[in-house]
């Protein structure tokens, strides 16, 4: 019903049998036709209200959208970018704890990452994870990269680095020729490990310290956390050599002889000679 | 669409007593200015090492930190540690 004044209201001259509200205006009696007044409107409870509210705003509501953006479905989960709960569907799903899903949160996300966490201020972590409300791990930021967190949440449960690169092997204590050489590492951590393959036509005096330099990481400073490598295949290598050690503080592998034990070895002279090496150390780095 | 390979020395390190100077090397490849891969080598130049051939940045660096006296403790640490 449109505004009316009160003065502008039907003139009640006679009861008309429907339901109508008496108003007094200024010593004249006024009718209001109840079914006139609530036709156009919302019951209270139920009904269904079709159409667009235009331009609806209000304190902690702001809907500017132009389609649908939050659809809350008949089991209370609220879904944004999508109707259906479907995995497989882009869009966001929030479960309600009723459902089966309980609680959890899908995003599926096409062709980009699902996820951003974004820590201002200072390092830290960027993702907690809990059990039974316990702190058990997560992720964390710093400004020289990522981590995280497994079995507890001091420093030596934290995996900050990991990283496969490769290396350049060198002969040291012969020369080679023809040579054909490869090496590659991984790091875990304060862990490297670490191979390579060298054969060559080797030149040696047969006295000098068999060596190869040129490790990827410096050894760690410990002097008591020395290092082992072993060989295979070896023709490049006297004394029966089945491998040696790395010093602290250093980027050598020092080759021993088997026989006499524990003395330093030397490179064998000749051609076709080779040597496969594998082994691990830790690094400060 | 364009192709590139970029090397860069994207980490250098100075570490432990005798100042290694730890050199990555990562070689990526670019389509239109976005990293479609890339891969690391890695290189130490310990002191007493020859830098003529490093890059500048590795020069500078070495040229600091690898004193005479650097030098001449790791030439005693090798020469301890060799059996």
């Amino acid at each position: 019903m449109a505004d009316v004044k009160i003065s502008e209201l039907t003139a009640l001259t006679s009861p008309s049998g429907g339901e109508e509200l008496v108003v007094n205006a200024s010593g004249t009696t006024k009718k209001i036709t109840i079914t006139n007044a609530t036709s156009a409107s919302l019951p209270k409870a139920g009904g269904t209200m079709t159409g667009v509210i235009a331009g609806f705003e209000s304190t902690g509501i702001d809907d500017n959208a132009t389609s649908t953006a939050i659809t809350i479905d008949a089991s209370e989960n609220v879904l944004v970018g999508k109707t259906t709960t479907d995995f497989g569907t882009e869009g966001i799903v929030l479960f309600h704890s009723n459902d089966t899903n309980k609680s959890r949160l899908h995003v599926t996300s096409d062709s980009t990452s699902g996820g951003y966490f974004n820590r201002l201020g200072n390092d830290g972590e960027a993702i907690r994870l809990y059990r039974q409300g316990n702190l058990v791990g997560g992720v964390g930021v710093t400004s020289a990269g990522a981590y995280i967190t497994l079995g507890g949440t001091g420093a030596a449960n934290t995996l900050d680095d990991y990283e496969e690169g490769t290396w350049n092997p060198v002969v040291s204590g012969a020369s080679i020729a023809a040579s054909q050489i490869l090496g590659t590492y991984t790091k875990i951590g304060n862990r490297v490990l670490f191979q390579c393959y060298i054969y060559g036509n080797i030149t040696s005096d047969g006295t000098t310290t068999a060596k190869i330099t040129g490790l990827p990481f410096t050894t760690g400073a410990n002097g008591l956390n020395q290092a082992v490598f072993y060989i295979s295949h070896n023709t490049g290598v006297d004394g029966e050599s089945i491998g040696g050690f790395m010093p602290n503080n250093n980027t050598e592998l020092i080759f021993l002889n088997r026989n006499p034990n524990n003395v330093a070895a030397s490179w064998i002279n000749g051609s076709g000679k080779e040597v496969m090496v594998n082994g691990t150390y830790l690094t400060d780095s | 669409m364009a192709l590139s390979k970029v090397i860069t020395q994207d980490k250098i390190e100075i570490v432990g007593d005798f100042k290694a100077v730890q050199v990555r090397t990562k070689t990526a490849v670019m389509e239109d200015g976005v990293e479609l891969s890339s891969g690391f080598h890695r290189h130490v130049v310990s002191a007493g090492d020859d830098y003529s051939n490093e890059s500048a940045e590795v020069q500078a660096i070495c040229a600091v930190v690898h004193t005479d006296e650097i030098v001449a403790q790791y030439q005693a640490h090798l020469e301890e540690s060799t059996p």
